[in-house]
């Protein structure tokens, strides 16, 4: 027994050395660790209103806001030309001149004999047209009088400047005048001058009257005569003038508003389709300060398509002239706002907005005192100015009917790709507005080539809308991308995307319209199931 | 690494007594001294033995997967590849892994009239890991195969420590030698433990429709001790590691204990349960607590998000409402049990059926072994058979101790096949030793001697 066990032991042993094989570990290195799972994960939601969605496909210029009801408005403002004072109205020079005799003949009297003259004169200042002054407050300008004499006596000679006054003082000057003794000259700087041109040389109210009194005695020694028709000859000029605040009216005289573009860089997001603006209007404001009214005319108001095609703005707001009002001499120193409407009431603007325009042209002429404001009293100041500007608003009560949208996006994770062999996209969209979107998504190369295209598909559907005009609920839809390895290959040199979007309001072909409300929103929550594969040994 | 360098040599350094399993080496019995930190009521047979320092080890390694499905080496290719597909197909509804590293610092065993003392000093580490198909498949596959479903994490434990003994054991005869009771006591000192709350359990659900994750957490606590020594970027001093490991607060009385009883002349039965105990980790101990929650992850608010990767990690962590703290906590030692019945033939040549569990983890299964020993002259020598479940291979294991003049050389294998082709098999082990034995003639078998006690 005990031999046959131990036998038993040597064969064992025998048998087990031998047969040692590690050949599976000869030869052999650490490779790859390969993992190759297939996550599903929640990537995030992102919800955009109305307004952020609006600001997504709105490059630059419009501003999107919502209206007194809610609804959505895209507004673009542009100022047109101001118009200054200085610019408007220039005073002209002025120059007057007269003279005055002594009246008596008087030759070598015994005594120095005193003969004296005094006459008030009444001049009209040069104007333009209908212009009237009543009152120049002078800032500047230059005043300048002479006077010479043909008495063979002396003249002692004052003269009272009755409409140029200075701290309630009016211009007074005092000079002699003797036989070959050459002329009088004298000069003035005008400012902080007023000139008060309201009343006639009898003291009647009037405009445009420039009132002098000049007084002289001539003394006639006993070695000298005059004669009747000796006289004291004076001028006097005013010259380069500004002023502070005029006072009268400046008739009737063109204001520049000069021709302009607006863009409406809102559009260029749009290709095909048709889309409607129900209540589009543009809004001229005038901010005014002078103290005279304005005649508004429309030159021309249109808008350039994207074929170049010109749709002229027409109705009735076009064809009339329309009134800015001005602020009353109470109101010195404000500005008074009048705003110009055009909408679908008083013009043809919700075909021209509808056409997607790329440009809108403005060439707008205005006039003081149009006959259609009535006589009303004038001042312009040194301050008064008149801002235009043009406000287009767009309140989004639309109809949209396979509208193609278009926007570039950058995608720059591309190399964040190589280790995906398989993506599965999940969409879902819970969407309040009454707008359903197709979209397909077209990679491009660095070169602007498409080299995958994600064919159209439905991305978020439009909800129903109410009687009220609001929608009546949330519209969810889900839809995925399943990317295979030969189409993530395909993307991953892909550096930009292009978004390509036909939208349709809710019953778009029945021509129905739909408001976009403020609250509204569109929330996208998106998941992804990714089959990737982690290759150490490629990494 | 220095410090790595002084751990493991601390641990593995000498020696090997306990055990993961070891039933191969179970079954030299009386034969070899260290068998009694498998069954303390084992008498060694010789008078005295001393182990010689740094010559008895032990590794034993157990799972569910074959090598070949952890390093897979594609047909034609040579490098090894760790393919969690392979590893997912192989996986079965519980799946365990089991690394035992064991040395003896010191044994002195001396034998008495009625039975024996010991003296011992030991070091272990053990890891034990076991996972569902839940988590395998998740790892290979991630969730997309649980979408509308969930995949549970419940069942996934996973526990590693480390620590050093030093005790006494005591064995005596009664009944005319038919009843051996055995007992061991036993200082531990805690080394290095990590482990995951015993109910700590998670999930994760993935809806139908948006993918959104739903993240349940309970008992999310995970205890962590002297850790600090092994993953701190600031290399400590190595005065402080040698202090730590030889004097820390991580200590704990702990027993083992054991019998044997023969019933009749040809039928023994044996049954122990080794290190009951527990340990109060107090030195370097931290706790990682994430408070019972069930979180629901819908993704990232993405507009205008920019680190995206960084936004996930914050947005799924602040769900969570998670601390550090530095309480001690305690564990219970990974706990054995071992029963043993054996027929003898003859007084050499005895069959033996053995059962084996730990607890270190609530839900490891047991082990099973059959086998036959027949002690010649010198030297005694073992055959066995090992069963885990039902889809885990058979292995076929071997013993021997020899007794060559006072140099004893003892070797045992659960599975002696691992050395021909070892990617086919998910199990090795091995146990060496060498000690020296004095009076080592009284165990020889003389056939010329009467035994009184047997007349």
């Amino acid at each position: 027994m005990k031999q046959i066990l131990i036998a038993c032991l040597v064969c064992f042993v025998i048998a087990i050395i031998p047969s040692c094989n590690v050949k599976y570990f000869e030869e052999t290195e650490f490779g790859d660790i390969i993992w190759d799972p297939s996550i599903a994960l929640p990537i995030g939601e992102i919800t955009y209103t109305v307004e952020e969605l609006f600001d997504e496909l709105n490059d630059a210029g419009a501003n999107v806001g919502s209206n007194d009801e809610n609804v959505i408005t895209l507004t673009y403002q542009e100022a047109l030309q101001s118009q200054s004072a200085s610019a408007f109205l220039a005073v002209l020079d002025q120059n007057f001149g007269a003279s005055l005799s002594a009246g008596v003949n008087l030759s070598n009297p015994a005594v120095t004999a005193t003969i004296s003259a005094s006459q008030l004169f009444e001049f009209d200042l040069s104007q333009r047209g209908a212009e009237a002054y009543d009152s120049i407050f002078f800032k500047s300008g230059n005043f300048n009088f002479t006077a010479s004499s043909d008495f063979n006596a002396q003249i002692n000679f004052t003269a009272t400047f009755i409409s140029l006054e200075k701290n309630n003082t009016p211009l007074v000057i005092s000079g002699s005048l003797t036989p070959g003794g050459g002329g009088f000259n004298q000069a003035e700087d005008l400012s902080d001058f007023i000139g008060l041109f309201n009343e006639d040389a009898s003291g009647n109210p009037s405009s445009s009257k420039f009132l002098i009194r000049l007084e002289y005695d001539a003394i006639v020694t006993p070695t000298s005569s005059i004669t009747a028709t000796d006289r004291l000859t004076f001028s006097l000029g005013i010259a380069n003038t500004t002023f502070k605040s005029v006072y009268g009216n400046v008739g009737n005289q063109a204001l520049a508003v000069n021709f302009q573009v607006v863009n409406l860089d809102f559009f260029e997001n749009f290709d095909a389709g048709n889309i409607r603006f129900d209540d589009p209007r543009i809004k001229f404001i005038f901010d005014n300060s002078f103290g005279f009214p304005l005649g508004i005319n429309f030159q021309e108001v249109a808008a350039v398509s994207e074929t170049g095609a010109i749709i002229p703005l027409q109705g009735s707001v076009v064809n009339n002239q329309q009134v800015i009002v001005a602020p009353t001499v109470a109101q010195e120193g404000q500005i008074v706002r009048t705003e110009i409407e055009l909408n679908r009431t008083n013009s043809n603007i919700n075909d021209l907005i509808s056409s997607k325009p790329r440009k809108v042209i403005m060439e707008v002429e205005a006039e003081s005192n149009p006959a259609a404001a009535g006589g009303v009293y004038n001042f312009v100041n040194d301050e008064s100015i008149l801002d235009v500007q043009i406000e287009i608003e767009i309140p989004l009560e639309l109809n949209i009917n396979a509208l193609k949208a278009e926007e570039v996006v950058d995608f720059g994770n591309g190399s964040d790709l190589e280790e995906a062999k398989r993506l599965l996209f999940r969409v879902i969209a819970e969407n309040e507005l009454p707008l359903g979107g197709l979209v397909e998504l077209q990679f491009r190369d660095a070169q602007g080539n498409v080299i995958y295209t994600l064919d159209e598909r439905a991305v978020f559907t439009a909800a129903p809308v109410g009687a009220n005009g609001r929608t009546t609920e949330v519209a969810e839809s889900t839809f995925d991308i399943l990317l295979e390895d030969a189409d993530i290959r395909s993307i991953e040199s892909a550096t930009s995307i292009n978004v390509i979007a036909t939208l349709t309001t809710t019953d778009a072909q029945q021509g129905a319209g739909v408001k976009f409300f403020s609250d509204y929103e569109l929330k996208f929550r998106l998941a992804v199931q990714a089959d990737v594969e982690v290759n150490t040994g490629g990494n | 690494m220095k410090k790595l360098v002084i751990i493991i040599l601390f641990v593995f350094g000498v020696t090997s007594v306990n055990a993961q399993g070891y039933l191969s080496f179970y079954q030299l019995r009386d034969i070899i001294p260290q068998t009694q930190g498998l069954q303390p009521a084992f008498v060694p047979n010789n008078s005295l033995t001393i182990s010689l320092p740094g010559a008895n080890v032990g590794f034993a390694i157990q799972g569910d997967l074959k090598l070949e499905e952890i390093l897979h080496r594609p047909d034609g290719q040579r490098d090894f590849t760790l393919d969690f597909n392979i590893m997912n197909e192989a996986a079965q509804d519980e799946n365990f892994l089991n690394l035992d590293l064991t040395s003896n610092l010191f044994h002195l065993g001396i034998k008495t009239k009625n039975g024996g003392y010991s003296f011992f000093a030991n070091a272990r580490a053990t890891f034990n890991f076991t996972y569902g198909r839940d988590f395998i498949d998740f790892l290979a596959n991630g969730n997309s195969n649980k979408i509308g479903g969930t995949v549970d994490f419940s069942d996934t434990r996973i526990r590693m420590e480390a620590y050093h003994e030093v005790g006494i054991g005591y064995a005596r005869r009664f009944l005319e030698n038919r009843l051996t009771i055995g007992a061991r006591a036993k200082l531990v000192s805690g080394i290095f433990h990590a482990s995951l709350d015993e109910n700590a359990s998670g999930s994760l659900s993935t809806d139908a429709t948006d993918f959104s994750w739903q993240i349940a957490v309970q008992n999310g606590t995970a205890n962590v001790a002297g850790l600090d020594y092994l993953t701190n970027s600031d290399d400590p001093a190595y005065d402080d590691i040698v202090g730590y490991l030889l004097n820390n607060e991580n200590r704990t009385v702990a027993f083992d204990i054991g019998a044997k009883f023969r019933p009749l002349k040809w039928l023994e039965v044996e049954a122990a349960v080794n290190d009951i105990g527990s340990i109060e980790w107090k030195d370097n101990a931290r706790n990682y607590n994430t408070a019972d929650t069930t979180v629901t992850f819908v993704g990232v608010e993405l507009d205008g998000i920019q680190d995206s990767g960084e936004v996930f990690k914050d947005s799924i962590e602040n769900k969570f409402n998670s601390n550090e703290t530095t309480l001690a906590f305690k564990t219970n030692l990974p706990r054995k049990v071992y029963l043993t019945a054996s027929a003898y033939l003859t007084p050499d040549d005895r069959f033996s059926i053995t059962y084996f569990k730990s607890n270190a983890l609530s839900n490891l299964p047991a082990n099973y072994a059959l086998s036959y020993n027949h002690k010649f002259d010198k030297f005694v020598f073992g055959i066995l058979g090992t069963y885990r479940r039902a889809n885990n291979e058979t292995n076929i294991g071997a013993n021997l101790g020899t007794n060559i003049g006072p140099l004893q050389l003892y070797l045992a294998m659960d599975n002696v096949l691992v050395m021909n082709r070892p990617e086919r098999f998910s199990k090795a082990d091995f146990r060496f030793g060498l000690n020296l034995m004095f009076g080592y003639k009284k165990w020889r078998k003389k056939s010329d001697v009467i035994d009184l006690d047997e007349l």
